[in-house]
């Protein structure tokens, strides 16, 4: 226990005061961090590529078509600067929305010319189907296929024959991408019982667990503890970083703390579960002893957040698990 | 073990779909240029149509192999040639046609092997319109086609990203319903720690498909994956509350019996073994199963056990090879 404590000390003295969540190697909230990285670098080269076009068409003294690319390119420039400064950039989902309607209002308004903003165009549905969730793709890749087809009808008839079949190629393309994404991902959301910010198992695969031990609790008459770690209600008023922060290092000491037989879970309500099988008397204490050096440590939680909710015989696995739900309720609610 | 999203993509029914759709959309478009009496550029075209259909007939045909590139290839080569061709003489249309292959390539070609092939389309693009048209409008041609190209390129590695991080995530494996060896190994040393601890025995048993290249080759992934979740399910039901399945690799199975000594891990194995050669199973009618259990010694760690366990399953291996061989001389 006592170099258990040192080794603890020297990790906490190492640690920096304020994590960076959305950077960092280390960084478990990595999902997040790659989306924003590659979707400025996408909004970068699209704003390099259109600048481009946009000089080259200055230099072919197509002026109109010129300040067409030039817009858009500061407008993609302008949002890979906004992706890269703020650290939530799909918890508000305006700027893409803005990003779409300038876009489809440029090749709706300004095909009069030539045929050049068709080009944006077929870019169009792919960008709806990177920036948007599906169902909004859906809606406004319609509304927009409908809209630029039916704009074709006045355009050069030997080009809006072809423009319209690459078109509803690009838009297939598209949807089937947007759809298949969507299919994965619901499919690997069902399978994933890891927490992306902690690394701590989910209340879903808690439920799993609680069908497997409880079976052997009983056949080995063994103790089965569940200790509960509730953080304190005053990081409900924290800023969503500040707070994903504070959890995250919680979550790090309490996996430091733990036996290797013991098993951490994040529940939905935020708070933290330890799982002690074939527990003891002397397990509780050592992690009583260890969780109270570890919080004081982090100088965020209050000495009394753990609670601790044993196996009767007369529980199964939902059961023990609604007692602990309402031992979590009861312990946020205000004295 | 593979994407979820790559098993899609990778479907041949989404491949020749997808054909038949560019195909059907070129017809209706020949139609509109011959009335508007563009003849030369319905002759040169009228081919790309007929190559697309002719592949999607040969991508359901050949459904059940791994790679279908060598149909796909030249399909998309069957629609950029012809537009080549007459670059010089209608660029904006050709270019206009051009167009399609990026998005049509991330579909059936994949990601990888659609990064090269745009790459290869754009260089050609350039060296010809550098060749027949002048400086600016080559220019322009490329940064358009690398607009479009990218942005379908980006969105394909976003997505393939997305999902090996959500698959870094997950503790099952998508195709067979079973937990992954990321859980495997989080559970092992969980197991090991509480069997030192409490004196009490723990075993593994683990199931090798017997040539599983094989059984991908001769019946296809969508099949072998359709049968997974069922070879899942039997071992569960020959197992206690306590003891889980784990997909280690492609064809390797693990079972971890906590509480189980070594008798009693035997007698589970030879049951398991038999259930599974007493079962029919329709689709795979020549599947085999290898296998083999090992109970953890006291002071053994789990990358021990782990090793010990694959050792005896490669001797079984070997073992059930040479009696095959034996039978068959």
């Amino acid at each position: 226990l006592k170099a258990s404590r040192q080794r603890l000390q020297t990790q906490v003295q190492d640690q920096p005061p304020g994590i960076t969540m959305l950077t960092g190697k280390h960084n478990r909230y990595f999902l997040r961090a790659r989306e924003l990285r590659l979707s400025a670098i996408y909004c970068l080269v699209l704003a390099a590529l259109l600048a481009l076009l946009a000089l080259i068409d200055w230099l072919d003294n197509r002026t109109g078509e010129a300040s067409v690319a030039m817009t858009v390119s500061v407008i993609c420039g302008f949002y890979a600067v906004y992706l890269t400064l703020t650290d939530k950039p799909w918890q508000q989902r305006w700027p893409e929305w803005l990003l779409v309607v300038i876009l489809a209002l440029l090749v709706l308004f300004n095909m009069h010319g030539g045929m050049e903003p068709v080009y944006f165009a077929y870019w169009l549905p792919f960008y709806l189907a990177f920036a948007l969730p599906w169902r909004n793709m859906l809606i406004l890749a319609g509304v927009f296929s409908l809209l630029f087809l039916v704009r074709l009808l006045w355009a050069d008839a030997a080009l809006a024959g072809q423009a319209s079949v690459t078109y509803l190629v690009a838009v297939l393309v598209a949807l089937a991408f947007g759809w298949m994404n969507r299919q994965g991902e619901l499919q690997l959301t069902d399978n994933m019982g890891a927490d992306p910010l902690t690394g701590a198992y989910q209340q879903g695969q808690l439920l799993h667990d609680l069908r497997r031990e409880i079976p052997r609790a009983d056949r080995q008459s063994t103790r089965l503890t569940l200790a509960l770690i509730q953080h304190p209600a005053s990081w409900s008023f924290l800023s969503a970083d500040q707070r994903d922060e504070h959890v995250s290092m919680l979550a790090l000491r309490l996996s430091e703390s733990i036996l290797p037989q013991h098993t951490l879970y994040r529940l939905d309500s935020d708070h933290f579960l330890v799982l002690m099988p074939n527990s003891r008397q002397s397990d509780i204490e050592g992690l009583e002893s260890n969780l109270g050096y570890c919080l004081a440590a982090s100088e965020s939680v209050a000495e009394d957040c753990l609670q601790l909710l044993s196996y009767r015989t007369d529980d199964d696995a939902a059961t023990l698990l609604q007692r602990l739900l309402e031992l979590d309720q009861q312990g946020r609610e205000p004295a | 073990m593979i994407d979820c999203f790559d098993v899609r993509i990778r479907s041949p029914m989404i491949r020749a779909a997808s054909l038949i759709v560019v195909a059907v959309l070129l017809l209706l478009l020949l139609i509109n240029q011959y009335w508007l009496g563009m003849y030369q550029r319905v002759l040169v075209v009228a081919i790309s149509p007929a190559v697309l259909l002719l592949a999607a007939v040969a991508l359901f045909l050949t459904r059940h192999q791994k790679s279908q590139h060598w149909i796909t290839l030249p399909a998309l080569l069957a629609l950029v040639i012809p537009q080549l061709i007459l670059l010089p003489d209608g660029w904006r249309q050709s270019l206009n046609a051009l167009l399609m292959i990026p998005f049509l390539a991330y579909l059936v070609l994949g990601r990888r092997l659609a990064h090269r092939f745009n790459l290869v389309v754009a260089l050609v693009l350039l060296l010809e319109t550098m060749i027949f048209l002048p400086p600016l409008t080559a220019l322009r041609s490329l940064l358009i086609f690398l607009l479009v190209g990218l942005s379908v390129a980006f969105l394909a590695q976003m997505i393939h990203q997305k999902h090996v991080v959500m698959r870094s995530l997950a503790l099952r494996d998508s195709e067979s319903g079973a937990f992954n060896s990321r859980q495997f190994a989080a559970v092992l040393r969980r197991e090991v720690a509480r069997s030192e601890r409490a004196r009490r025995p723990m075993s593994l048993i683990g199931m090798s498909l017997e040539e599983f290249g094989q059984l991908l080759h001769l019946h296809g992934e969508m099949v072998v994956a359709q049968f997974l979740p069922d070879l899942v399910n039997a071992v569960r039901d020959e197992v206690r509350a306590g003891d889980e399945v784990f997909r280690i690799r492609d064809e390797l199975f693990l079972l971890m019996l906590p509480d189980c000594p070594e008798d009693g891990a035997i007698v589970l194995m030879e049951r398991i073994k038999r259930q599974f050669e007493q079962r029919q199973w329709p689709a795979l009618a020549d599947v085999a199963l290898s296998v083999a259990t090992v109970t953890r010694i006291p002071n053994e760690t789990a990358s021990e056990v782990e090793r010990r366990l694959m050792k005896r399953l490669a001797k079984q291996r070997r073992a059930s090879l040479q009696a095959a061989a034996f039978a068959n001389g």
